[in-house]
């Protein structure tokens, strides 16, 4: 950071600081113009305005900036004496004081109720989400080559040193630009797009629990699917009631060792891997996600310890990914991880009796790798043959292997 | 011209002269540290309203009394120059009950004009727009003839380069500070805090960060000092004027009528760490006055003095603090 920096006339403070949208203040700089700029803004206008109706043709009405809903309760909340509250959504268990914000800065107690802020805001894409790959999520065994329509709010109940989103999980919803988009806009949205699914993604969806159930039960409604990509940092009974609407979980499992979880992740490893039992439990279509970070993670003696406890808790059929970090936010000095070291973990891994053990972000055009197809557990033969978030082939057939019939576990249809 | 002078004038001054002399001496030992508190109960007109005039002589006199100079034009002058853009750092969470008092800011703000400084090189500033006007200020960006008033909102560098690492501390800092000041005052209230113990001072600047719920958690005693410690808040912060009209000494940092007292003190002093001690003893007497267990035993300590006072930032040890009381 620039110590001392340039000064500027505080008169300017909007204009310049405004790399985002503002929306609050509206207190926005007019522009003096000279005779060329006017000119060639025009003309760029003159252009830009067919292109633009269409888009706004395309996406609908939409109204963007600001909180939208911010007098939406929260659930999952106890009420203790002098208007504190107890957040009982997740193992933080934040004790709120009035006035003040659980850690998910999204969570705001006034007056002794708790509020959600992210209620039907969500901060990403053209209208509000992304239709987007379900490999892209990564999930491999649901609804294959199909599209899942994307949202995210601000917020988030950890703070991973590598959160490629920080950007917007780690701000306050007052910091993203939101869209105002309630749960059946997101499901009109969907289905424009074509999308067989709903994933809820990016940020924490745990701390937008709200708008993420009534979305998935609009979904449910409109016959469209709904996937929670989580780091699985939940209370149990939350979790289960969630599992009555969802369809599908991606849990981030980022380290085996409760220093890991302590050090970069701003939390506990003991509830997590709670919630896959739980998932487990449920009957719930999951898949495990995990996140190799160079030195911090890839002790092969903790992919076996975390391996072994998959066989027993889970058993051998639930999706195991190690996919490659890349340097970004607060953990720049490290390398990205070498493809021969997910590699090796994927090797550990199905040594120990995992069946369907991915690698990710490898980018191995235009073959693609080995780790990132899918092979019948039984016959061995390859069933889906993937690069990247393309799939070039698929031979489940009614969820079955199309050569020797074995049931191949996952949501198919 | 003689200047007429009647009895509180001359009180006034006759204190403030007394207290320069006091503050002069302990600046001569070089160790201590000067923590100015001005009271006067007829500051408070009613529950929310303080009479400006008395207000502004209670900001002038701690000032004066901190800087160790008899006139309070000196005392200001001494801190900021003409030239500088001084970033008034309001604490405006708690509504208008319980938040820096507009008043208190507009004193301070003509104290600064008073010292040379234009009115477009005042700026008083919270985190949030609907903090900031929900507390009684008006927002204004230019043409100000009193002072610029504005808020951080979404403000903040999307590029974490430009993130602040120090210590405990990941976070942006707001641009207000970055970019637009180049002296800061810390303006807080005088508060129990459910979590930190205190807010006063250093607390303060958890206003002027992206983040501040995620430090909640563990280490936020550490994340605090390192971020009053840190060099772009440690190199501009001049002065941390406290407006303790209204003191709540429990259930904070919400206003709650019920634990909320109304001295009419101000508390001013160069030293942030000073000055949090002192505010955080003043919470102890009120919470011992009505039964409260100290903090300590309640588990609310507010260690984060004590780890400022080891990184250096100021003194925590009552034998080199001297309290001088106006």
């Amino acid at each position: 950071m620039e110590e001392g920096g340039r000064l500027i006339p505080a008169c300017m403070w909007s204009s310049l600081l405004d790399e985002r949208p503002s929306f609050s203040t509206g207190d926005v700089m007019p522009v003096r113009m000279s005779r060329r700029n006017f000119i060639a803004a025009c003309a760029g206008g003159g252009c830009a305005l067919p292109l633009a109706a269409q888009a706004i043709g395309a996406v609908g009405d939409i109204k963007r900036g600001g909180i939208f809903y911010p007098d939406k309760e929260a659930r999952y909340y106890e009420k203790l004496p002098d208007k504190r509250i107890e957040c009982t959504l997740c193992p933080n268990r934040c004790k709120v004081g009035d006035r003040e914000r659980g850690g998910c800065g999204v969570r705001i107690n006034r007056e002794g109720k708790y509020y959600t802020l992210v209620w039907g805001n969500s901060c990403v894409g053209r209208d509000g989400g992304n239709p987007a790959p379900i490999e892209k999520k990564p999930l491999f065994h649901f609804l294959p080559t199909t599209r899942s329509y994307s949202i995210a709010t601000a917020g988030c109940n950890v703070t991973c040193k590598f959160c490629q989103n920080w950007d917007i999980s780690q701000v306050w919803a007052e910091q993203t630009f939101n869209h105002d988009l309630p749960p059946k806009a997101v499901v009109a949205n969907a289905k424009r797009h074509r999308c067989r699914s709903i994933a809820y993604t990016y940020s924490e969806p745990v701390i937008f629990y709200e708008y993420m159930y009534d979305t998935a039960v609009a979904g449910r409604a409109a016959g469209i699917k709904s996937v929670m990509i989580s780091n699985g940092y939940i209370e149990k009974e939350p979790m289960v009631e969630l599992c009555k609407v969802l369809d599908g979980v991606k849990i981030d499992l980022k380290a085996f060792t409760e220093e890991f979880y302590e050090k970069l992740v701003g939390g506990k490893l003991g509830p997590v891997l709670d919630t896959l039992v739980t998932l487990r439990e449920q009957e719930m279509w999951f898949e495990i996600v995990y996140l190799v970070v160079p030195t911090h993670n890839d002790d092969p003696d903790d992919i076996k310890r975390m391996s072994k406890w998959i066989m027993k808790e889970l058993g051998p059929h639930v999706p195991l990914h190690f996919t490659v970090f890349h340097p970004t936010y607060r953990l720049k000095n490290l390398p990205r991880t070498p493809v021969s070291t997910v590699a090796r973990c994927r090797k550990i891994a199905m040594g120990e009796g995992l069946k369907y053990v991915y690698v990710g972000n490898v980018a191995a055009w235009p073959d693609g790798d080995p780790g990132e197809s899918t092979s019948c557990h039984k016959c061995g033969k390859k069933l889906i043959h993937r690069v990247g978030f393309l799939v070039r082939s698929n031979k489940v057939r009614g969820g079955k292997c199309a050569y020797c019939g074995t049931k191949i576990p996952g949501v198919w249809e | 011209m003689a200047r007429e002078m009647n009895r509180r004038t001359f009180i006034t001054n006759a204190s403030l002269a007394l207290a320069a002399g006091i503050a002069r001496a302990a600046d001569d030992g070089g160790e201590s540290s000067i923590v100015a508190v001005a009271r006067n109960a007829k500051a408070i007109v009613d529950p929310n309203k303080l009479d400006a005039k008395i207000i502004r002589e209670l900001v002038d006199s701690a000032v004066a009394a901190a800087v160790g100079e008899a006139r309070p034009r000196d005392a200001w002058r001494k801190l900021f120059r003409p030239h500088d853009r001084v970033g008034i750092k309001s604490n405006t969470l708690s509504g208008p009950m319980l938040s820096s008092h507009p008043r208190v800011a507009g004193a301070v703000a003509a104290a600064l004009r008073d010292a040379g400084v234009k009115p477009g090189n005042i700026i008083v500033w919270d985190r949030l727009s609907d903090e900031i006007t929900r507390a009684g200020f008006n927002i204004r960006t230019k043409n100000a003839r009193d002072y610029l008033c504005m808020a951080t909102d979404g403000r903040y560098s999307r590029n974490s380069n430009d993130m602040l690492e120090y210590g405990e501390i990941g976070s942006f800092l707001s641009p207000i500070v970055t970019r637009l000041c180049t002296a800061l005052i810390s303006l807080p209230i005088l508060k129990d805090h459910d979590l930190a113990g205190v807010t006063c001072g250093m607390k303060n600047f958890f206003g002027a960060i992206h983040n501040p719920n995620k430090y909640h958690f563990a280490n936020r005693h550490d994340a605090i000092s390192d971020l009053s410690c840190s060099r772009p808040i440690r190199s501009r912060l001049r002065l941390t004027l406290c407006d303790a009209t209204r003191i709540s000494y429990e259930a904070g940092p919400g206003y709650k009528p019920q634990y909320t007292e109304r001295p009419g003190m101000i508390i001013a002093s160069r030293d942030p760490v000073a000055l949090d001690f002192v505010g955080w003893q003043k919470i102890e007497e009120l919470r011992a006055a009505h039964g409260r267990k100290p903090l300590a035993k309640v588990g609310r300590e507010p260690k984060f003095i004590e780890r400022a006072a080891k990184k250096g930032l100021g003194t925590n040890d009552p034998g080199k603090i001297r309290i001088i009381n106006i």
